[in-house]
């Protein structure tokens, strides 16, 4: 009899056990092919995920909006320096997010230097709701991801959405194109250990006059989450240094640039303007640029990382990694993946006028 | 709190987890607690005038059960003189002292908040929660025994003020409340696995349905100078089935959250566009609304004497039995019309009671009529005049309570002029599939509120099939497992076709305004 009741109840839990399974399993199933993949448009969607793909033995983390993702060549950066480095950037990625998203990388590494670029200072509310799902959807799940969409969470956001995507994006069933369904067990890379490669150029013609502002004063809040960050990378042993990276705009007012260098020397920090210094990098804003001075291409963003590696090896006591074989072993498939994607891009627009490829699979070991 | 906000699911979780977690003498102090939280949501003001009902509702039944335990054991009546009927009647008078106290007072309050601009808030579920507290203090003085009221303040709190059907009913009498609600019981997986299927059930109707084509009915009501003609007959079609995947989503949500801890709530709905007259409508409609109107206005006011003295005169004009009928016909009158206007205060609610009195009057004189057809004619009693009546009741209706969504009566009068007037559905014809999305109705949102409405028609055939054999749940070989497997289909399909989340405004109840 007691056999009877001890195998009904071990049925009844097993059958329970399935059953919660099969349904994780199925919501999940749901929501990964639910999810955008940003794999055909608005690639910038799957830069924050790809982190967890990479290699996590970098030198320098860079932080920040599309002035790191988009201005600074990680490739160049090693050939150039030995200087390994990752970017975590964002679009239009706030400063508490870029804070979170160290708190995330320092779960699984600690890189000596830690960029941040300042452009994010301004603001202080978030822009949209479209613009966190970009920089937080990536995230894994994690305290630090929690804390973020906490900070981040518009009026029409809720927590839940963005630790199930699914809630937000259950209505692109009328949407699901062969995107969903091809890159729903992996997805292709879009960037080079996080930078965004675009070779096609647009030059600076016309550059828009900076209007005016009533009140230049940077917020305060954000001033609190710069302290955070420093606290941090004190408390983890790295060195915070703090960057504007050379684009024309969005503009860089002068009064905001006293602001972020009076903070700099109050905390012995490192800042530099690589835009003041763009004529010492020998950026061309003819050539260097592929939207009009917004972003730089890969010429302009090979120059700035040559240049600012050249910074960092002088202040700060960086090995070269270019003698390790292991580095080098992972960072010649990234030198081969960058250069690559160069040589498709260029012919895309020999072919079309205009690029056509952001997206590619990860080479083998040869 | 929104019944469709995520903050109600977590808050029904924890409450259900409590509920069995904690030793089965503290369950009325949870449900009570939950109640409380709940009901705090909307605004803490709300609970004074809850409390204010609670306690006098608690009082009036207590004097009352005190005094039917009077009158069935009077201290005196060995005495010589004790005069049992004089005895009776005292008690009575002093029973109905209270009774009309509880009563009037909260009316009052009801009339108050609800009618005029004196009260700063409009306490949630206000309609709702008076009439349930009414009903429990008119049973207890209606009860010849002693023992239909409670003498347990913390049970007629837990009664009043039960979470589930606070916002939007059904109106439950405590004497079929208690028997579920106060009981000790332990976790039982049927209860609870059919509970969830129900909440489930109901979260399909009001995101896939309702939540889906609200906008698009919201839209062509808004303006109907620019959508007359076939888009008023589209709003009106829109507005009956929106307004009955809604309400019957909420009750669903409200029985299925109260059974998932053993309580069992009224029904408050029976296939209702399935009735073949007005009547029948409003006897699968909103039955505790009709039941508690029926017991508590119209059988009192047709047997009154006010009536009686204002009839009078007919009975002398056109005989005693024209007078009966002109009785009840003004009977009838009155309470379609308080029950317009207990749904609002504007004229539109007036003239949709009205509307639905004039309807029932009519065609309960016209009764005799078709009791000679249908005993005359073999084509009454088949199917498709069967049909021809449920679709004729179903489009009555419709039109009847599409005075709800015009924002007054001449509009809403111009609005249905329109449909026969202004070129009838030649608009909607070419429109065509760019005339829906232009109100708001893509494609997908018509496959999936179309594929929503044939799932809920099947259900509801299957369940009115098989409805002999149950309650499903409780035939002896109901499964759990099958429950739970249509719980779950449930659950991905509300999931993924709900009308939720950023690009869709959470929507409220519809009858939660009431």
């Amino acid at each position: 009899m007691k056999r009877n009741n001890l195998s009904t109840i071990n049925s009844r839990v097993i059958w329970a056990a399935l059953a919660v399974l099969i349904c994780a399993v199925l919501f999940f199933g749901i929501q990964r092919l639910l999810t955008p993949k940003y794999m055909t448009s608005l690639q910038e969607g799957a830069m924050i995920g790809e982190y967890y793909r990479a290699e996590h033995e970098n030198q320098v983390l860079f932080l920040g909006d599309c002035e790191v993702y988009e201005n600074f060549s990680p490739v160049t950066l090693y050939e150039k320096h030995g200087i390994t480095s990752y970017i975590r950037g964002g679009p239009n990625q706030l400063v508490w997010q870029s804070y979170y998203l160290l708190e995330d990388t320092l779960r699984v590494e600690t890189p000596e230097i830690v960029v941040f670029n300042v452009l994010a200072m301004k603001d202080a509310v978030p822009a949209s709701e479209a613009y966190n799902r970009l920089n937080l959807d990536g995230m894994r799940w994690s305290r630090a991801k929690f804390d973020a969409i906490e900070a981040s969470k518009t009026e029409v956001d809720s927590t839940l959405s963005y630790l199930f995507p699914l809630l937000r994006y259950h209505d692109r069933w009328d949407e699901l194109s062969a995107e969903d369904f091809r890159y729903f067990f992996r997805r292709d890379l879009v960037t080079h250990n996080g930078y965004y490669m675009r070779v096609d150029v647009k030059p600076a013609d016309i550059v828009p006059k900076a209007p005016r502002l009533r009140d230049y004063s940077l917020p305060d809040s954000n001033y609190r989450w710069l302290d955070r960050m420093r606290e941090l990378c004190e408390s983890r042993g790295a060195e915070l240094v703090l960057v504007k990276a050379p684009t024309i705009y969005p503009f860089w007012y002068p009064e905001w640039d006293d602001q972020i260098q009076d903070y700099a020397e109050e905390h012995h920090l490192l800042y530099t303007n690589l835009l003041a210094r763009s004529g010492e990098i020998g950026l061309d804003f003819e050539t260097d640029t592929y939207d009009g001075g917004l972003h730089l291409n890969k010429s302009g963003a090979e120059k700035s990382a040559d240049w600012f590696g050249a910074v960092l090896k002088d202040r700060y006591d960086l090995a070269d990694r270019r003698s390790d074989v292991r580095a080098r072993e992972t960072w010649d498939i990234i030198r081969m993946d960058y250069e690559r994607m160069a040589i498709r891009q260029m012919r895309d627009m020999e072919a079309y006028g205009k690029v056509l490829t952001f997206t590619y699979e990860r080479t083998r070991g040869e | 709190m929104l019944f469709t906000s995520f903050g109600f699911v977590l808050f029904l979780t924890i409450v259900v987890f409590a509920y069995y977690l904690l030793p089965r003498a503290a369950k009325p102090v949870v449900v009570l607690i939950a109640n409380i939280v709940f009901y705090a949501f909307s605004g803490w003001q709300g609970l004074i005038c809850l409390a204010v009902t609670i306690v006098t509702s608690w009082a009036a039944g207590r004097k009352i059960d005190d005094l039917s335990r009077l009158g069935e054991n009077p201290k005196d009546a060995n005495l010589p003189d004790f005069d049992p009927k004089s005895y009776a009647r005292q008690i009575k008078a002093a029973k109905k002292k209270y009774m009309l106290f509880a009563v009037l007072l909260n009316l009052g309050i009801l009339a108050v908040c609800k009618y005029t601009a004196v009260s700063p808030i409009l306490p949630m579920g206000i309609s709702f929660y008076t009439f349930k507290a009414i009903s429990y203090v008119v049973d207890a003085y209606r009860s010849k025994n002693s023992g239909t009221a409670t003498r347990s303040l913390l049970e007629i709190a837990v009664f009043v003020s039960y979470f589930p059907e606070i916002v939007q009913g059904p109106i439950s009498r405590f004497s079929d409340l208690r028997k579920t609600l106060f009981e000790r019981q332990p976790f039982q997986t049927k209860e609870f696995s059919l509970g969830l299927r129900r909440v489930l059930w109901g979260y399909f109707k009001k995101l896939v349905i309702a939540d889906r084509l609200m906008p698009a009915m919201l839209l062509l009501a808004a303006d109907p100078d620019k959508y007359a003609g076939g888009y008023v007959f589209l709003a009106i079609i829109l507005y009956a089935v929106t307004l009955y995947a809604d309400f019957t989503g909420g009750i669903d949500i409200t029985i299925g959250a109260a059974r998932m801890m053993g309580v069992r709530v009224s029904e408050n709905f029976n296939s209702p566009y399935y009735a073949r007259s007005i009547m029948d409508y409003w006897r699968r409609w909103h039955i505790t609304m009709g039941t508690w109107f029926r017991d508590y206005l119209f059988y009192p006011l047709n047997s009154s004497k006010f009536m009686t003295t204002v009839t009078k005169p007919f009975k002398k004009l056109f005989g005693a039995k024209a007078s009966v009928r002109i009785h009840v016909a003004l009977v009838t009158l009155i309470l379609w019309v308080t029950i317009g206007v207990w749904h609002g205060s504007a004229w539109n609610f007036v003239a949709w009671g009205l509307a639905n009195g004039i309807v029932i009057i009519l065609l309960q004189e016209l009764m005799p009529l078709y009791k000679r057809f249908e005993k005359n004619t073999k084509f009454a009693g088949t199917a498709v005049f069967h049909g021809i009546q449920i679709a004729f009741t179903f489009f009555l209706m419709a039109f009847i309570n599409a005075f709800d969504i015009y924002h007054g009566v001449g509009e809403a009068l111009g609005a249905f002029a329109s449909v026969f007037s202004k070129g009838g559905f030649s608009l909607l014809l070419d429109g065509g599939l760019d005339g829906l999305a232009e109100i708001g109705l893509a494609v997908p949102d018509v496959l999936c509120a179309g594929a929503g409405v044939c799932l809920t028609i099947l259900v509801g055939v299957i369940s009115r099939r098989t409805a002999a054999a149950q309650d499903a749940q409780n035939a002896q070989d109901f499964s759990v497992r099958i429950c739970l497997m249509q719980t779950a289909v449930l659950f991905f399909l509300t999931l993924v076709f709900g009308a939720y989340g950023i690009g869709y405004e959470a929507k409220q109840f519809i009858y939660n305004q009431f």
